[in-house]
């Protein structure tokens, strides 16, 4: 670390945008996953994206690409902001600094720090579930049921069936079972016997119990406008950071910076918005 | 015109400072702002109270001498001016306003409103020249230069390393002053020679001397008296990627 402290600052700069630009490519793929589940189809898109997204091999390999990322990316931000906060020396401005700069650019790190709160939250309610470290909600698909121990399904048949009883009676389902046993607590997946690991985490469903809790929606949409002012510096410093600036085509890119940061806002914030109204 | 100064006074690099409150009439609109602390110096002078220290040198915008953070603005709150180019006729009658010097680490303060600007003589002293022994005055145009090019570094060239861009950035970042240094010369042949030489000793140096790390706000841009851009700072991020990947 010593000798990371001691790269030119522009070096730090460069691998920050660098990391910058990955990460914004990454929301944007996960704000298009979350749109899924406004469409209403009991969350079959969510959970499939969900799926993908959980067990496709380069996606696991980006996963690690991800964290490494996100860590890099954040501790370089803190260490350049405390390189940065003693560079002004002893003694401070008496009058606050009244020169015209770039919206969003001088509160990158307390947006930062209101993004890595709203990552430590997420990663709470959502990836640690998935690593089995936090409980939550679980499905299971249907084809998976032969998965289950035989003497296990023979002792429990009629509470797994139950289950799978789609008991909001679609009428065009004969025999009224869902393709996915969904929303199962950990008592519930306790039936399918201890050697039962065909179920993958419920996000659909904890994600809908979060948002029907109107101070989790509205923690929620602040984080994600601190997310939107964030992005709004973000995405033109990249390109400045990176060198490129063109008198043309720099109007262009802050327009497009813009456009981004309230794309991105829309994409995640209209979630817990629609599910508060609907 | 009549005024509340709070001028920073600190008697030396040493010692702790603090804002003085002195009031001053009778101040012509027409007066520079370095002309009004000489009546106040002279004021001062006279009542047997020490004068205030400040930088000034050729007092019509060239030197890059002059300082000053008034009212939260490096050279006040004017644009493309330097200190000695503000009138007072830019504030109102019955202002307060407050005098501060530049705040950087890596600009210590010597005395009052004096900081010692060394830094970016060393930054130069790094790089930011051409080796080649210059000689006579060469013949016009025997070096051919794109109007474009020779454009864009008059324009880099115009910095008088004044300073102000690190007295306005939330970082103290000293970029726009190297970018400067570096685009004028990487804009011109006699300059591209040393190029990657060039912007990674100026950088070092740059860090060495404890100036914060450029954010991109745009403050030095919007306060350098001399206009120049932000987009010669990319050019020294390119110059700099070039020169450590090439």
């Amino acid at each position: 670390m010593t000798n990371y402290l001691n790269y030119a600052s522009v070096t730090k700069k460069v691998t920050l945008a660098i990391i910058g630009g990955f990460l914004m490519i990454f929301l944007l793929l996960h704000a298009g996953i979350n749109l899924c589940m406004l469409r209403n189809d009991g969350g079959e898109w969510f959970r499939a994206a969900a799926h993908f997204m959980g067990t496709n091999v380069i996606i696991k390999v980006f996963e690690y690409i991800l964290f490494a990322a996100f860590i890099v990316h954040i501790l370089l931000a803190i260490v350049l902001q405390i390189q940065n906060w003693r560079a002004r020396g002893p003694v401070g401005y008496k009058v606050p600094n009244k020169s015209a700069t770039r919206p969003a650019s001088k509160f990158m790190i307390y947006t930062g720090l209101l993004v890595l709160i709203f990552l430590g939250i997420h990663m709470m309610n959502f990836y640690f579930v998935k690593k089995g470290l936090v409980e939550g909600r679980y499905l299971v698909e249907l084809k998976d049921v032969d998965k289950i121990d035989q003497a296990v399904l023979e002792q429990n048949q009629m509470q797994i069936v139950a289950l799978f009883q789609d008991t909001e009676a679609n009428p065009a389902n004969a025999y009224g079972i869902k393709p996915v046993a969904d929303n199962l607590t950990k008592d519930q997946l306790a039936l399918f016997g201890e050697n039962f690991t065909a179920y993958e985490p419920d996000f659909y469903n904890m994600a809908i119990e979060l948002f029907s809790n109107t101070a989790y929606a509205l923690i929620y949409l602040v984080l994600i406008i601190a997310l939107c002012f964030h992005l709004r510096h973000a995405f033109g410093s990249a390109f400045q950071t990176l060198g490129w600036n063109h008198p043309k085509y720099t109007p262009f890119i802050e327009g497009f910076g813009l456009f981004y940061a309230i794309l991105i806002g829309l994409m995640f914030g209209i979630i817990p918005v629609w599910f508060l109204l609907f | 015109m009549d005024f509340t100064l709070k001028i920073w006074r600190q008697a030396g690099p040493k010692v702790k400072g603090k804002f003085e409150t002195y009031p001053i009439k009778g101040i012509s609109p027409d007066c520079s702002f370095l002309e009004m602390i000489d009546i106040l110096n002279e004021s001062l002078v006279a009542k047997g109270v020490e004068p205030v220290c400040f930088d000034h040198d050729c007092r019509e915008g060239i030197c890059g001498m002059c300082s000053l953070y008034i009212n939260g603005h490096p050279h006040g709150p004017d644009s493309q001016i330097t200190t000695c180019q503000l009138h007072m006729r830019k504030f109102q009658d019955g202002d307060t306003i407050w005098i501060e010097p530049w705040r950087s680490a890596a600009f210590p303060v010597i005395k009052d409103l004096v900081v010692d600007r060394q830094a970016f003589d060393k930054i130069v002293q790094a790089g930011g020249y051409i080796s080649a022994t210059t000689g006579g005055v060469p013949d016009a145009n025997a070096i051919p230069i794109s109007k474009k090019n020779a454009d864009t570094a008059m324009d880099a060239a115009a910095c008088i390393g004044c300073g102000a861009c690190v007295a306005a950035c939330k970082n103290a970042s000293a970029m726009l002053f190297v970018s400067a240094k570096v685009s004028h010369f990487a804009h011109l042949p006699q300059g591209k020679i040393e190029a990657a030489k060039r912007v990674q000793a100026m950088v070092k140096k740059m860090d060495e001397l404890g100036f914060g790390n450029c954010t991109n706000t745009g403050a030095c841009e919007a306060e350098c008296p001399k206009g120049i851009k932000i987009s010669h700072i990319a050019k020294l991020n390119r110059e700099f990627i070039c020169a450590k990947l090439g």
